[in-house]
């Protein structure tokens, strides 16, 4: 997938249009239906513990819409994989450095302030004798996450801290991995 | 786990390599030690893009064959660039990539060829949560879908007990479904 | 059962509120009266757990017409103390009370309210519902998903450790209520595991005085509800981590570790056997911590601005609350007793719902309601920071009689046109 590298050029704060998110804000304080969305993602195997994933339709503010354009990762096992691309793993701890950061992003634009940088590193902690099935009492997932935020901007750093916390807070991600989430998995009907 | 004598099936997973693993690791629990990262950098607005190389494991430094680059954004409705999918679309599709690999592990270990292995993950999101418009409502998906076409040389009952058992082995559904910890620092 | 009786106001509640708006009414001349449930001053005397003191220092009982006098201004009365402070209070402005009255419906039309007890009805121009912020403790739904064996308290129902068995216990919440209940249980012995989600943390002393001090300095309590960003987060804020103690000791989640209780992320759900609770701690801690900070910063600005540095001592600010692992999950089977120290939610089932909010609240505007004539007192910052403590009945009271008088002036013009 091509990344277009040049960043947008924008007369909002930190490229995050303000007054139309907050009119977005607005619109589903009234009303509350249009805050119901709906996100999906369909996955494909490849081979061994390959498959990858397209993101394209999606549903909210009362109705369907589709990406830009069809996102399409990969994901695989290294080691014992084809190295067709990172784990599954890897990938929710992009999401969640990448929602984090989202919010800092939106947070500060809110509150005037000009980002110059934001960095993250996100590490997990897993003990694969879990899923290995080794042992019973190993939790499968992580035991931990850390995600350490390397932040430059126009503001001391309380306010900076402030700003990651709240981010932290607020996010989608942060929440859907820190309290329980339900899942059901079952057959497609035919 | 018993393992079937059918050596014609092959769903890419290399049993042996499994089960040598699980030998080596029942012995040497410190060997089992992972962690994973990945690094991110923001662009602009609600675009960032992460990076993941490297990785700790079986005792040492290990690195992805290749570094791999992931972008996410938010659609235009959230006032972004579409640059790339959401944060939670992230973490469906790792649900979905974490399930499909256990299928493929699990249906191996089974004697089951698998044909074609197809999965729609649906995660349902009230953003009046994360958008602060009501405390409560949770910022994260309130629930999770995610559903199986699975084509393979198998009873309907026996692909359904792949996929329950690719449940209970699988490291994101647990990270997802049950609480995890999470520290936040600055450096 | 008496037929009607008529008056001009109504208020409901004969607790600080009540009184305070009976010694308004009563320096404007109007006629009232004040309907109780049960006796004066009725939850501090039966709905305190037997060690519960204020929070504030006793020289902040500040009630219109009537202050603290006796010899422990800096202390913190207890809550039967409290009880026998308000029944002074009440003797001394000749509040008519009427006490073990239940009111069990008010209908509004063409100007007056109808207020039926269970001692028969009150016809009057104006009703104050000053029955308090603390009437009913707010219980999540989880509670439901929890065995069956394990006995369910409240902080309103909760007297003393005695009264558990010996059995574990979890303390859901970390507010004031939730680190004194679990404090208290975890140094009489037993096992304690409390739950903890936002809270908010002080230190009780700060450069030789009292926290309370400080915030009554700077205005903190004083914020009005129209000068806040987020007034529905406002209102809505736990209460502060502290605890009013004759040794003026800091109550945190580092104390109460300390004592042996056992710290747990937010409570957020059952998975079989065991209590599940949210990785979210290390960020609430932070969060807690961030917010300390920057109240104690304002703090020193204060003190600097002001000439106070070189009577106050040095600033030794409070350790970030430390980073042992909290625990994710908890055997439900070794725990006996769970208290909700979850909050309060008043519920107003003697109210038409049409002055309700969809979660159950109140609407008004800074305790005026929607319609002419009915006021609310006592809830949590409904004109000021302060407006459910005790020192910030009086100046809300005084406000809303200054209204509610207006409203009756105007309102016997119209009559008369």
């Amino acid at each position: 997938m091509t990344i277009n590298e040049t960043p947008l050029v924008t007369d909002e704060t930190n490229g995050v249009p303000t007054a139309k998110l907050f009119g977005t804000i607005a619109k589903m304080k009234d009303n509350g239906d249009l805050a119901a969305f709906r996100f999906s993602a369909k996955n494909e195997w490849i081979e061994g513990t390959a498959s990858a994933s397209t993101i394209h339709e999606w549903f909210g503010a009362g109705a369907d819409h589709l990406h830009v354009e069809e996102f399409r990762f990969a994901a695989d096992h290294p080691t014992l994989g084809h190295g067709h691309g990172p784990t599954p793993q890897e990938y929710v701890l992009h999401a969640l450095a990448a929602c984090i950061t989202a919010g800092i992003a939106t947070g500060a634009a809110a509150r005037g302030i000009e980002l110059t940088k934001v960095s993250s590193t996100a590490t997990a902690d897993i003990d694969v004798r879990g899923v290995l099935g080794i042992d019973a009492e190993v939790r499968k997932g992580f035991s931990e996450v850390r995600v350490d935020f390397d932040v430059q901007a126009d503001a001391e750093p309380d306010v900076i801290d402030a700003l990651i916390a709240s981010a932290t807070k607020y996010s989608a991600v942060f929440d859907m991995l820190t309290s329980p989430t339900v899942v059901q998995v079952r057959r497609a009907s035919r | 786990m018993t393992i079937t004598e059918n050596n014609t099936v092959d769903n890419g997973v290399n049993v042996e390599a499994l089960l040598g693993a699980r030998e080596m690791l029942s012995g040497a629990p410190a060997a089992a030690q992972f962690t994973f990262s990945a690094t991110n950098e923001w662009v602009n607005g609600t675009h960032s893009r992460s990076t993941v190389s490297e990785f700790f494991g079986l005792g040492d430094d290990q690195a992805h064959r290749q570094p791999y680059s992931v972008d996410t954004d938010h659609p235009g409705i959230f006032a972004s660039e579409d640059n790339g999918p959401t944060p939670p679309e992230m973490v469906l599709m790792g649900l979905a990539g974490c399930l499909t690999a256990g299928v493929a592990s699990v249906a191996q270990n089974r004697g089951i060829q698998l044909r074609s292995v197809k999965s729609t993950v649906e995660g349902a999101l009230d953003v009046a949560g994360i958008l602060g418009i009501d405390s409560d409502v949770r910022n994260g998906f309130g629930g999770i879908r995610v559903r199986f076409e699975i084509d393979a040389d198998a009873t309907r009952d026996e692909i359904q007990a792949v996929v329950a058992q690719s449940q209970k082995r699988s490291a994101v559904f647990d990270v997802v479904a049950n609480p995890t910890a999470i520290v936040v620092e600055v450096v | 059962m008496n037929p009607t009786r008529t008056t001009d106001v109504v208020v409901i509640g004969g607790g600080q509120a009540g009184l305070a708006m009976s010694q308004c009414l009563t320096s404007r001349s109007i006629d009232h009266v004040v309907l109780e449930r049960g006796d004066t001053a009725n939850s501090w005397r039966t709905e305190r757990w037997d060690s519960l003191r204020l929070l504030t220092p006793n020289w902040l009982a500040r009630l219109p017409g009537w202050s603290y006098q006796g010899d422990d201004p800096d202390g913190y009365m207890s809550a039967v103390e409290v009880a026998t402070y308000l029944d002074a209070y009440r003797i001394s402005i000749g509040t008519p009370i009427r006490t073990g009255v239940e009111v069990t419906r008010i209908t509004s039309s063409g100007g007056r309210h109808v207020v039926e007890t269970d001692d028969g009805p009150w016809s009057a121009r104006a009703v104050v519902v000053a029955t308090g912020a603390c009437s009913n403790p707010h219980v999540p739904s989880i509670a439901a998903d929890m065995p069956d064996h394990i006995e369910h308290v409240t902080p309103i129902g909760y007297r003393n450790p005695s009264q558990l068995g010996e059995g574990g216990v979890l303390v859901v919440g970390a507010s004031a209520s939730g680190l004194q209940i679990a404090d208290e249980l975890g140094r009489s012995g037993l096992d304690v595991t409390l739950a903890v989600g936002d809270h908010v943390r002080l230190p009780r002393m700060y450069r030789g005085m009292d926290i309370h001090w400080w915030m009554d300095a700077v205005g903190q309590l004083d914020e009005r509800y129209d000068e806040v960003d987020d007034l529905d987060r406002a209102r809505r804020l736990p209460s502060l981590q502290l605890i009013g103690s004759p040794e003026r000791r800091d109550l945190d989640l580092t104390t109460v570790a300390a004592n042996g209780v056992a710290l747990a992320g937010r409570l957020v759900g059952r998975n079989g056997q065991s209590a599940q609770f949210s990785g979210s701690f290390a960020n609430m801690c932070t969060s807690a911590d961030l917010k300390e900070r920057r109240l104690l910063d304002r703090l020193d600005e204060y003190a600097t601005s002001h000439g106070l540095d070189a009577e106050l001592s040095e600033a030794t600010r409070p350790a970030p609350t430390g980073s042992v692992p909290p625990l994710l999950e908890a055997d439900l089977r070794s725990i006996d007793t769970i208290v909700w120290a979850t909050g309060f939610r008043p519920t107003y089932p003697w109210l038409d719902s049409q002055l309700l909010d969809h979660k159950g609240r109140l609407v008004h505007d800074g305790g005026v309601l929607p319609v002419p004539g009915l006021y609310a007192l006592g809830l949590p910052f409904m004109r000021r920071r302060k407006s459910s403590f005790l020192d910030g009945v009086g100046p809300d009271a005084t406000e809303l009689a200054d209204h509610l008088v207006s409203y009756l002036a105007h309102s016997i013009a119209r009559s008369h046109t």
